[in-house]
């Protein structure tokens, strides 16, 4: 018997500025089921579902909850519904207790005073019957690991009385053992007939845990996939997510590992953030950084590029110790650093995308301080070549391209100056499947020129399909060092959590 | 893309740009109130002691709103541009009445700009202080400092080259607004043509990518900031010349008539975005209302809150045209 449906979202349609994020999606959610949401970053999932939470509102489409059309405005309306979303960063007040979270709009009073006592105590039922009894509801929530603050959003949905429960990549920050309670939980609260929404980038979550899969790409509904019997194959849901076989979507390695490090770092550390980070980057490598979310690697990178200070450690470029206190002293180095949120640090948005190319090369294309505009022209128009930004108008203001073209503006930035190190912090977050190819086929093409690459990315599927080698971070230091040879998914997710 | 689309492409972009672009509307907006004030008076308004009139009363703000322009644009705000002309005024005239060489003095005056801009520069990125608080502090630092040197009395200044300054004329153009043009159009290509425009524009509209992009942010701010105090030395001087004296009172309001120019000419207060022909035009603007209803005989008063008027609703409507255009 096939279970009433308790959402369906029909023909949702979302345009931003420049990018059409959703072009008529639809979607099925039936009672008491965990229905995952696959697609390579940028495909959509994350768009959908601030639209059923009511941060966005579609430009067309319907949403129906039990059969009846429902208008979701807002976070309220949304709410009203018996949706409840726990989004990647968390809707937590951390000056607040857990049980003051959990009551939050709906306090208990004894008179005109909060009746804390009472709250805390209901609060405690509330985890207790979630197997959580152990978590003591008094505490702030600053004081709480980040997995406790996930257990702590999934209480407050459940206090809240919701039907749907959306988890957007739940486990991007939880360890493995962290992990396997939080699925515990997701099975109880399965057993109770609540229906799940889940978005992973890790597929064997989803194969083990879904009963269907719906997969998205560049913002269109592709497929939804059976896994009733628990058979999906990770292979299947990854074609349909890139669209293609993955050897034409990775660019083939060529091997241009140069002998002899272009970038040494040793002992480099930083309290609270990381500590000993040693490793040696050859010339035409592509280095792989991976890790959990906040293990360090993007602090490391900051303090490599200058942008903040290490504690301790030394830096050689070309076997030579050098002294970088700030990113002008790293561009002269030859380091370039892509950040990892290209909109608060890669671009200024509201510069026309020609002048943000420029940005770092402003000597190159002046003469006693005055821009040449011949010269500018020429090198926009070379990079904007090179770099098939599309579409080519470099007077466009950078906020009107897409994620993709806005990455590789900030890429272009950066390979004017000739770097000797590439530095990529997560460059492909956010753009789609065929801007990611593109950015590999960059990427390599930077290696094939001897330009040494650092690549930090949470998508293993892409750093095992483009780098040479890959360091794991764990809590920051180093947990593991895979060479080519002897990459796998498993061994870098053990690093990455500890083990 | 073929050369024929590109060609279009830029064309209707020109074309868009003339309508999309605020000074345009703010030049129109100038041509009706002149062709208005032309009819109803024909005798007094357009005549050319008039509008030299006009231009020697905005001449002050446009030279401080150019330095203004500078300061918004890179994210800050400078209130105390006002006090610090008055205070470089006084010292040049404290200097000259004392009876050393008067270029030396006038010299002494724009080094005490300097100084005060440096210092706010200084104290902004060093001790990573809001602008606003700064140049708050400093403003009260600077009139206090006058009251000081000048005890709230005037000095006198007859210097023939300050006076020429403040009051002359060559070819019936008067001096000041032709160091206005000049300031201006400096400012202007400074803005769009210069490696220093394009950084001061990148730092005001994202700091971080700016910083990460290489550019020296701390010496670049500290460098607009000591801009913007040479700018109101050039301005006290010009006031002395025009009062023929170092008045304690003079720079009184200034800081707000720039501004309220720079921002009628569409400079964001978020910063990243403005221009220096627009900081030009809000002066001009705000300059031939405040003549206009003087000549109209409206109460003094009733001057100022139609001033203040003006500038909101001149904010509001292009607020509203940049919603609709989104």
């Amino acid at each position: 018997m096939i279970k009433q449906n308790i959402l369906e979202m029909k023909g949702i349609t979302k345009t931003f500025p420049g990018v059409r994020a959703l072009d008529h999606v639809s979607f099925e959610l039936r009672k008491g089921e965990l229905h995952a949401l696959c697609g390579e970053n940028g495909a959509g999932k994350s768009t959908l579902m601030k639209i059923l939470g009511g941060i966005y509102t579609p430009d067309e489409g319907e949403i129906r909850i039990n059969g009846k059309t429902v208008q979701i405005r807002n976070p309220e309306d949304s709410m009203d519904n018996k949706i409840s979303i726990i989004y990647q960063e968390f809707n937590l007040v951390p000056q607040l207790s857990i049980a003051e979270n959990l009551f939050l709009g709906k306090e208990l009073r004894k008179g005109l005073h909060l009746n804390k006592k009472q709250m805390v105590k209901a609060a405690q039922e509330v985890m207790a019957k979630l197997g959580l009894a152990d978590i003591d509801c008094s505490r702030s929530v600053s004081d709480i690991s980040v997995a406790t603050q996930q257990l702590v959003e999934i209480g407050k949905a459940i206090f809240n009385d919701v039907d749907i429960l959306v988890m957007d990549e739940p486990t991007a920050v939880l360890t493995e053992k962290e992990t396997k309670a939080l699925f515990e939980l997701i099975r109880q609260l399965l057993a109770k007939g609540i229906s799940i929404i889940y978005i992973s980038h890790r597929l064997e979550e989803v194969t083990q845990l879904s009963s269907r899969v719906t997969i998205l790409r560049d913002g269109k509904y592709i497929e939804t996939l059976d896994n009733g019997d628990k058979r999906l194959k990770k292979d299947d849901i990854v074609r349909l997510m890139v669209g293609r076989d993955l050897e034409d979507f990775f660019p083939e390695r060529k091997d241009t590992v140069q002998s002899g490090y272009v970038l040494e770092i040793k002992g480099l550390c930083k309290e609270k953030q990381f500590t000993d980070i040693s490793f040696g980057l050859s010339g035409g490598e592509i280095l792989g950084f991976a890790g959990l979310v906040g293990s360090g690697r993007t602090e490391i990178m900051k303090a490599i590029f200058g942008s903040a200070k290490p504690d301790g450690g030394e830096i050689l470029i070309d076997s030579k110790p050098v002294r970088i206190s700030s990113p002008s002293d790293a561009i002269r180095e030859g380091l370039a650093l892509v950040p990892e949120d290209r909109k608060k640090e890669g671009l200024v948005l509201g510069m026309p995308l020609g002048d943000n190319i420029c940005l770092a090369n402003m000597p190159l294309i002046s003469r006693l301080g005055c821009i040449v505009k011949n010269k500018k022209r020429e090198i926009v128009d070379r990079f904007i070549d090179d770099l098939q930004v599309r579409p080519a108008l470099p007077g466009r203001l950078a906020k009107n391209f897409s994620g993709g073209n806005q990455q590789k503006a900030v890429i272009a930035k950066w390979l004017a100056v000739n770097p000797k190190v590439v530095i990529l912090d997560e460059p492909t977050r956010g753009i789609d499947v065929g801007a990611k190819s593109e950015i590999y086929s960059i990427i390599e093409g930077l290696a094939q020129k001897g330009v040494g690459i650092i690549f930090i990315s949470s998508e293993l599927l892409e750093l095992l399909g483009v780098c040479d080698r890959v360091i794991v971070i764990h809590q920051g230091r180093i947990a593991g060092e895979f060479r080519k040879d002897e990459f796998s998914e498993e061994k870098i997710m053990l690093a990455a959590s500890g083990m | 893309m073929d050369a024929g689309v590109k060609r279009r492409t830029r064309l209707s972009g020109i074309i868009k740009g003339l309508f999309a672009r605020r000074e345009s509307g703010l030049f129109m907006l100038l041509l009706i109130i002149c062709t208005g004030m032309s009819i109803a008076k024909p005798d007094t308004f357009f005549t050319s002691d008039n509008i030299f009139n006009i231009f020697r009363q905005v001449s002050i703000i446009a030279i401080i709103a150019v330095g203004q322009t500078f300061v918004m644009i890179s994210g800050g705000i400078d209130l105390s541009i006002g006090y610090n002309l008055a205070l470089c005024g006084i010292v040049l005239s404290y200097f000259i009445k004392l009876g050393i060489n008067p270029y030396a003095a006038i010299s002494l005056g724009v080094l005490t700009g300097i100084i005060v801009g440096w210092l706010n520069g200084v104290m902004i990125t060093k001790l990573k202080l809001p602008s606003f608080i700064v140049t708050l502090g400093m403003a009260n630092i600077a009139r206090g400092v006058i009251y000081v040197i000048t005890k709230g009395f005037s000095i006198s200044v007859d210097h023939p080259f300050v006076i020429g300054v403040g009051n002359g004329s060559i070819a019936s153009i008067p001096i000041l607004s032709i160091i206005m043009f000049i300031i201006v159009l400096i400012g202007a290509y400074v803005l769009d043509n210069t490696v220093f425009g394009t950084r001061v524009k990148a730092i005001g509209g994202n700091e971080l990518a700016a910083k990460l992009s290489g550019i020296k942010v701390n010496r670049c701010k500290i460098a607009v900031y000591t801009l913007t105090g040479v700018l109101a030395a050039i301005g006290g001087l010009i006031i002395v010349g025009r009062l023929y004296a170092g008045n304690p009172n003079a720079g009184a309001n200034f800081e707000m008539d720039s501004i309220a120019a720079t921002i009628v000419g569409g400079t964001s207060l978020a910063g990243g975005e403005g221009t220096i022909l627009g900081a030009l035009l809000g002066a001009l603007l705000l300059g031939v209302i405040k003549n206009s209803l003087v000549l109209l005989n409206v109460n003094m008063y009733w001057q100022t809150v139609a001033v203040g008027s003006i500038i909101i609703v001149v904010c509001a409507i292009d607020q509203f045209t940049k919603r609709k255009a989104e």
